[in-house]
């Protein structure tokens, strides 16, 4: 089972530069200013290392909010 | 016929130029997955012509105790296994690094060496290293220690072909722009999206690789054609890095 806190912050973990207290799982992550091709792939290979789930370009062109990318990962 | 070294031979590149001279010339391959290996070979009937045999390149040692008096005397050896870790940088592990660089740069520095210290390479004899130009021309993100293992082989060809000048034995490199493989598309190897390469074929004025593009290069370079280059990393990229 994955603990939704922590993944949540796995997920923020992957931003430098944004006000992550503003980041929860309504957000739509594609929108935010730091996400870009490297940010994408620090995604990848955070979810990858502690989920042991591949995501795919179509599974973040899919998903809108974090919690898309959380469905998809419990799929 | 010539005697041939192939280092790493199940990647899509490898396999390509082992169907193209499996027939005119002497083949040892090496390879890590038997399977892979054993899949791509019961279709040729090659018995007579291939000789191979397990290496993990990653285990440096396993190198060292390689049966070197089981083999002939070399007329090329060519370089195709490399492993891409693609992570940011940040998330890197002490273990991407090792495996890395073993894989693609150490093991064969190593197996060059054996390879000198035993005799194994004859007068007049090619070595070539797959490249890339990733390391050489550009460095993409997420592919830090790729990049870095290729630009590690365009510094080692250099000396290398200077201190092996007077024997003739010649050392060069391909350094290839992105090549059209089958793994290219598959989602487990996920080198690429989809929507990633149309973005990258736009880039490429002569549109993306063929693999035998990279095979007639290879070609050239192990044949007396080439016996006045050395010491080179040629960028064979249809004009992407000039764009």
């Amino acid at each position: 089972m994955i603990d939704k806190d922590d993944f949540l912050d796995k997920f923020k973990s992957i931003f430098e530069e944004e006000d992550i207290s503003k980041i929860d799982f309504s957000t739509e992550f594609k929108h935010l200013d730091e996400w870009d091709s490297l940010t994408a792939l620090t995604l990848i290979t955070i979810i990858d290392s502690n989920y042991k789930k591949v995501l795919t370009g179509e599974n973040i062109e899919s998903a809108n909010t974090i919690n898309d990318i959380y469905k998809i990962i419990l799929s | 016929m010539k005697n041939i070294l192939i280092v790493g031979g199940t990647s899509d590149i490898s396999k390509e130029f082992i169907k193209s001279t499996y027939l005119d010339n002497n083949l040892y391959i090496t390879y890590r997955d038997k399977k892979k290996f054993l899949e791509f070979t019961k279709d040729l009937n090659c018995e007579k012509n291939i000789n191979n045999f397990f290496i993990d390149l990653s285990d440096l040692e396993s190198i060292d105790n390689l049966n070197y008096s089981g083999f002939n005397n070399f007329d090329a050896v060519i370089f195709f296994a490399a492993i891409d870790i693609i992570k940011p940088f940040k998330l890197i592990s002490n273990d991407d690094i090792k495996n890395s660089f073993n894989i693609n740069i150490i093991s064969s520095i190593i197996l060059i060496r054996n390879l000198i210290n035993y005799k194994l390479l004859n007068n007049l004899s090619s070595v070539v290293f797959l490249s890339s130009i990733s390391g050489i021309k550009i460095g993409p993100s997420g592919h830090s220690l790729y990049s870095s293992t290729k630009a590690a082989i365009n510094g080692l060809i250099m000396s290398l072909a200077n201190e092996n000048s007077k024997r003739g034995i010649r050392f060069n490199a391909i350094a290839p722009g992105l090549i059209q493989t089958k793994n290219l598309h598959d989602e487990n190897t996920r080198i690429i999206s989809n929507e990633d390469y149309d973005r990258y074929s736009m880039k490429y004025p002569l549109g993306l690789g063929k693999t035998n593009s990279v095979i007639s290069l290879i070609n050239f370079l192990i044949s007396d054609e080439s016996k006045w280059l050395t010491g080179q990393t040629i960028v064979l990229d249809g004009g992407f890095t000039i764009n």
